[in-house]
């Protein structure tokens, strides 16, 4: 596989994930305003609360009633509408920290396929992407959720996110050193 | 920079344009015109070889060593 073919590939990628987070966030919009007109809709379909890839969780559920049952609690068609705002902008946000880091990528890819790599804006792209994934490591990490008889909050922290941000800024270091020595050697005649 | 490139004295010495010692050693006028900035970084010998030979004469011709002090 010859490198442009790979650089292409990656760029492929990149756009049909950007496509399919839109599809996802057509979705999101089109459920926060369903769930708002047909609450009734929702009344059966219960809220899943599934932390098991976190490495830290500190997440508390609360009820009106304690004997009352999750499925009868935690449903959609309950939500508060507070809640469900509040909700919908952090979902829509995590979207946005999740389609810039791939828009970001598809520029470096772009980048190095036309034989500018080490360039300013490469660095850039890397530093951004390290922001846009702490970012979605902060949005991700807290969890608010008020339903007419119960909720649930508390903070859900992973680790991968953090090492993503980890890596892009050090990719974003490699790439300034990488300019460093270009520049060095575009001066050595 | 203490090392002084005089490219520009023994082009001079020499009767030669710029541009025809670029096409001679093969290498770009803007390429040849950083080096007599004094601009670039480093000098490769297979280029110092070819400016030598094109202008006949020594590296001590071309490099000179000024204290900075």
């Amino acid at each position: 596989m010859t490198k442009n073919t790979l650089l292409n590939i990656a760029i492929i990628v990149c756009k049909f994930i950007r496509f399919f987070l839109v599809i996802v966030f057509i979705g999101l919009t089109t459920f926060f305003i369903h769930l708002q007109v047909d609450r009734s809709f929702y009344k059966g379909k219960e809220v899943s609360f599934n932390f098991k890839d976190y490495n830290y969780s500190s997440l508390r559920k609360w009820k009106v009633n304690p004997k009352s049952a999750d499925k009868d609690v935690y449903v959609f068609g309950d939500i508060k509408t507070s809640s469900l705002y509040l909700n919908y902008v952090k979902y829509v946000a995590i979207l946005i920290v999740l389609f810039l880091p791939f828009k970001a990528f598809q520029k470096i890819m772009t980048s190095v396929k036309e034989v500018k790599t080490f360039e300013q804006d490469t660095i850039k792209a890397f530093r951004k992407i390290g922001k846009y994934i702490f970012a979605y490591f902060l949005l991700t990490s807290y969890h608010s959720m008020t339903f007419k008889f119960g909720g649930y909050r508390g903070t859900s922290i992973s680790l991968t996110p953090l090492l993503f941000v980890l890596l892009s800024f050090i990719m974003a270091e490699i790439f300034k050193e990488g300019r460093l020595l270009k520049k060095e050697n575009d001066l050595t005649i | 920079m203490p090392i002084i490139v005089n490219l520009d004295i023994m082009l001079t010495k020499r009767n030669m344009k710029s541009k025809e010692l670029a096409e001679i050693i093969g290498i770009t006028t803007a390429n040849l015109s950083i080096l007599k900035s004094g601009k670039a970084k480093a000098i490769r010998f297979s280029t110092l070889e070819a400016i030598c030979k094109a202008l006949e004469c020594q590296p001590a011709d071309i490099l000179e060593y000024v204290c900075a002090e």
